[in-house]
């Protein structure tokens, strides 16, 4: 099955006096057609910038580089601005963080989806107008024909993700990125927000890249999941696999740090991983989660560990396999370090 | 809001391209008005009749007694550029320390008293704002007369407005701070904690509003001074040389341009300062 | 937005009346109007028959509730130089003023926006160091040094347009640049600033990950937000242009309010200077009360408040 999306080595470099950082160091990931990835990862591990390279919005003086980096076919390295502009919004569509400030205030909401749908096929305003109300039914805005004619600042936080998600559809994409789009946002709308997601992908079969730091989120929604960490995916899986046997040490210092029936004791305090992220200047050799790990051998120092395949579609980057580790205390011996 | 370690500030300031432009220019004009008139050896109120209105060097006639050659009276325009250029920093700097003076204490109050205190000042100001400046100076000039005390305090008193708005906001800022409470704890009088405790805190956004007004009110002595209202011969004011020659503009354009340029390279010189003072001083307050 | 209103007028009347009274306050400060008035080398019989016609005997406070009586019902005084009533010498010179400011006031903002867009767009380009150099000229040039030299280029050398008076259109033209110089610096650093700041925003992130055209992003919504400030600055700045006229119509021989205030100002026509005082100060607090409702008025945000 070739990938819709693929990425290999994917490098975003931010050149400073002090010598180049490197928040994105070598990711690879795969999107298959219909299918809705996430992109797991505490704040800082790269991940917003993975998919702004995905859609060619890196700011500068950031810079991309991969091996491929490639869209239903198409590679996406030095593309032009009037190729990019084509594929945004018909193609690829991308629903940001935060609503209120991703929409302009000075216009109305429908000014706004109008103005999308116009500039990428050619329709009359008061087709688009009606497609616009059309989408916001859709998506679960009550009253769409009046909600037209309102400015952001005057709908609640999660019906203007709702409309950044009907200007998201209005192109028809085939792939939407959302880049946790349900942090702003209280618990029952996130609830309404990614089941609207799923059942959009249901009737579409439109890709999501879903990003998040929420393993509750990629929980419910997501096919298949991807680990990140400084830079770089140490996991990736079919959600169901990794979150019932996490492979990487990360991943299972992750799902400690989350009380789960039957693998918390009662009582006993949620595991945390000591330590801290490495800055994204530490060019090392071998693992990048060494000084964390409480599986680390000598022989993960040595040179870079490769993302290897466990099983069809599932690969981690440890060089320790789940087998050989599976004796030791790992965690549970930290837990009293610092309980 | 920290105050920046003295030493790496002016460190900071030593390395800024723009802080020697400005400042060595201003340094530069100061000691030329200063010892010029002693190298040069004319006296900028001698008329000499015989020989008006002589080119600059330069010029097809220029002679080597009269380097700028000679305005309209026979003076020395060399001579009468360093004595305007004494005028200008000193109603310059003078104005600076009365409206800084005013703008700073009525900032200082409102800023630290709030209420009542703050709405009157809020209100004293945009008074002020509401009033046109050249009109007023014009005013005040034309009815009370134009001494160089007189000049100073007209201006001094139009141009506080930025030093109290800037004061205001900065020790709103500070009026809640730790080492505030804490000397009122130990029972230190309002005005001591005024002076001794705020206002050290907030010289550097002060510095840079110095800088502004020094040009603004270099700028509107020129104004008065060209309209006839403001410095009066025999005393020479840039101003004042620009409005002599003005009848000169078609055969003697240098005349107007001589003093026009130096003013416009001194307020240039001061902005330059005031734009590196504010990058070391008052980052925030840059555009 | 009613009550934002209702305060804000009242707060501009109040202004206006503190204002009205330090222009009173100025236009006394000699201690004898009617000296000044008469001139030198006027006779006492002269100066006496002045201060009885112009009520100059009577208590300050009184001569001020008379006048801001006279005002408010329309009534200026007379003019003593002109022998005019003074709302008839402020007609006639008002419309010059009010012509040249508006042109002042769109010539400065056709330089200032579009070099400040372009500047923004190209930081550190030449477009940026061009704009940063007019702004810093703009700055530091004294007005009557620009206007003359104008006057020279322009008029003297190059014959293009006329120098003096008002007569026609063409004659606005180099006092319209001089004056409208005053306000193209703020207005050029706010504008590029403004660009700058909104260019990074997330919602023009939006705008261009939907694959909208480079200048619909820029003029239709990065423009459109960084605009709301420069708006209510030239408003700000409209009002301080026309106290600024004084010297621009001086050396352009322009018969508007600033050289009537002038030729006022040396023949002490005290009715007149007073009437120019409160005019220019009632026209300026109206300009910012207008420019905070501009803000109000472009951006949605504000309007609910």
């Amino acid at each position: 099955m070739s990938a819709f999306v693929d990425i290999a080595g994917l490098k975003v470099t931010i050149p400073t006096p002090q010598g180049p950082l490197t928040p994105v160091r070598g990711l690879d990931l795969q999107v298959v057609k219909g299918e809705t990835l996430a992109i797991v990862g505490e704040s800082g591990c790269g991940k917003s910038l993975t998919a702004l390279a995905l859609i060619g919005l890196v700011p500068p003086p950031c810079r991309v580089s991969a091996e491929r980096l490639s869209f239903d076919g198409q590679s996406l390295l030095g593309l032009g601005a009037a190729a990019w502009r084509t594929l945004r919004g018909p193609r690829i569509a991308m629903i940001f963080q935060d609503p209120m400030t991703s929409l302009d205030p000075c216009y109305t909401i429908g000014s706004q989806l109008v103005e999308v749908m116009r500039t990428h096929r050619r329709i009359s305003e008061t087709a688009a107008r009606q497609r616009a109300i059309d989408l916001l039914t859709r998506v679960g805005v009550p009253s769409p024909a009046a909600r037209l004619g309102q400015y952001p600042h005057q709908l609640s936080g999660g019906l203007r993700q709702r409309v950044m998600i009907a200007m998201a559809l209005s192109c028809e994409p085939d792939l939407i990125i959302a880049d946790e789009p349900t942090t702003a946002l209280d618990v029952t709308t996130q609830a309404q927000v990614l089941g609207l997601l799923a059942q959009l992908q249901d009737e579409t079969g439109v890709a999501i890249i879903l990003i998040t730091h929420d393993l509750g989120v990629v929980a419910s929604v997501a096919h298949r999941m991807a680990v990140m960490y400084a830079g770089q995916v140490v996991e990736t899986g079919p959600t169901a696999a990794v979150l019932a046997r996490p492979s990487h040490p990360y991943t299972e210092g992750l799902l400690r740090a989350i009380p789960t029936p039957g693998l918390t004791a009662r009582g006993a305090p949620l595991g945390t991983i000591p330590g801290i992220v490495p800055p994204p200047t530490a060019a090392t050799d071998g693992c990048l989660f060494l000084a964390r790990c409480p599986y680390a051998r000598p022989a993960c120092a040595a040179g870079p560990i490769p993302l290897a395949p466990l099983a069809p579609g599932h690969a981690q980057r440890c060089i320790r396999p789940l087998a050989e580790r599976a004796g030791e205390p790992g965690y549970a011996a930290l837990v009293g370090a610092d309980g | 809001m920290t105050p920046a370690p003295a030493r790496a500030t002016v460190h900071r300031l030593l390395r800024h391209g723009r802080f020697w432009l400005g400042g060595g220019t201003i340094a530069l004009v100061l000691l030329l008005s200063l010892i010029g008139p002693t190298i040069i050896g004319q006296d900028p109120t001698q008329q000499d009749l015989a020989h008006r209105l002589t080119d600059p060097f330069w010029g097809a006639h220029g002679t080597s007694t009269h380097i700028l050659g000679t305005d309209q009276l026979g003076r020395d325009t060399l001579a009468r550029l360093l004595a305007g250029a004494r005028v200008s920093l000193f109603i310059g700097v003078a104005t600076v320390i009365v409206s800084g003076t005013i703008g700073t204490l009525l900032g200082l109050l409102g800023g630290y008293f709030g209420g009542r205190v703050d709405l009157a000042v809020n209100f004293i100001v945009t008074i002020r704002l509401t009033l046109p400046v050249v009109l007023v100076a014009l005013v005040v000039v034309a009815m009370v007369g134009s001494s160089l005390t007189i000049l100073v305090l007209v201006i001094g008193l139009l141009l506080w407005d930025r030093f109290a708005v800037v004061t205001r906001s900065a020790t709103q800022r500070l009026a809640h701070s730790d080492f505030v409470i804490a000397a009122r704890c130990i029972g230190s009088s309002t005005p001591r904690i005024l002076l001794a405790e705020i206002l050290p805190n907030i010289t550097g956004p002060l510095i840079v509003v110095a800088t502004i007004e020094l040009a603004h009110a270099i700028l509107l002595e020129a104004a008065l001074s060209f309209l006839g209202l403001g410095v009066k011969p025999p005393l020479a004011s840039w101003g004042l040389m620009v409005a002599e020659a003005k009848s000169q503009l078609l055969f003697r354009p240098w005349q107007i341009a001589i003093p026009g340029v130096a003013l416009a390279l001194l307020v240039l010189a001061v902005n330059l300062l005031g734009d590196a003072l504010r990058d070391v001083l008052a980052p925030e307050g840059r555009v | 937005m009613g009550r934002f209103l209702a305060r804000r007028l009242l707060l501009t009347l109040l202004v206006v009346l503190v204002t009205s009274i330090v222009a009173f306050s100025l236009v006394h400060l000699s201690g004898d109007p009617a000296a000044a008035m008469a001139g030198e080398g006027a006779s006492a019989t002269d100066v006496a028959a002045i201060r009885r016609l112009y009520g100059f005997d009577r208590p300050l406070t009184v001569q001020y509730f008379a006048w801001a009586a006279d005002v408010l019902s329309g009534e200026f005084g007379r003019s003593y130089y002109l022998r005019e009533s003074v709302v008839q010498v402020l007609a006639e010179h008002a419309p010059v003023t009010a012509l040249l400011g508006s042109l002042a006031l769109g010539f400065a903002l056709l330089l200032a926006i579009p070099l400040g867009v372009l500047a923004a767009l190209r930081r550190g380009g030449m477009m940026d160091r061009l704009a940063s150099a007019l702004a810093v000229t703009g700055q530091a040039a004294p007005s009557f040094l620009l206007a003359l030299l104008l006057i020279y280029v322009f008029g003297v050398r190059l014959h293009w347009l006329p120098i003096s008076g008002n007569a026609t259109t063409a004659h606005y033209v180099l006092p319209a640049i001089t004056l409208g110089m005053y306000a193209t610096p703020a207005l050029l650093r706010l504008t590029r600033s403004g660009m700058i700041e909104v260019m990074q925003s997330d919602h023009i992130r939006t705008a261009r990950a939907y694959g909208l055209a480079p200048w619909r992003v820029v003029l239709r919504h990065a423009l459109r937000s960084a605009i709301i400030p420069v708006v209510s600055l030239a408003a700000v700045q409209f009002g301080l242009m026309l106290g600024g006229s004084i010297v621009v119509e001086a050396v352009f021989s322009l018969k508007g309010l600033g050289q009537l205030a002038w030729e006022s100002i040396q023949r002490s026509d005290i009715e007149v200077i007073q009437a120019i005082l409160l005019l220019t100060s009632l026209v300026y607090a109206v300009l910012t009360l207008l420019a905070d409702l501009l803000n109000a008025l472009l951006d949605p945000r504000m309007r609910l408040t």
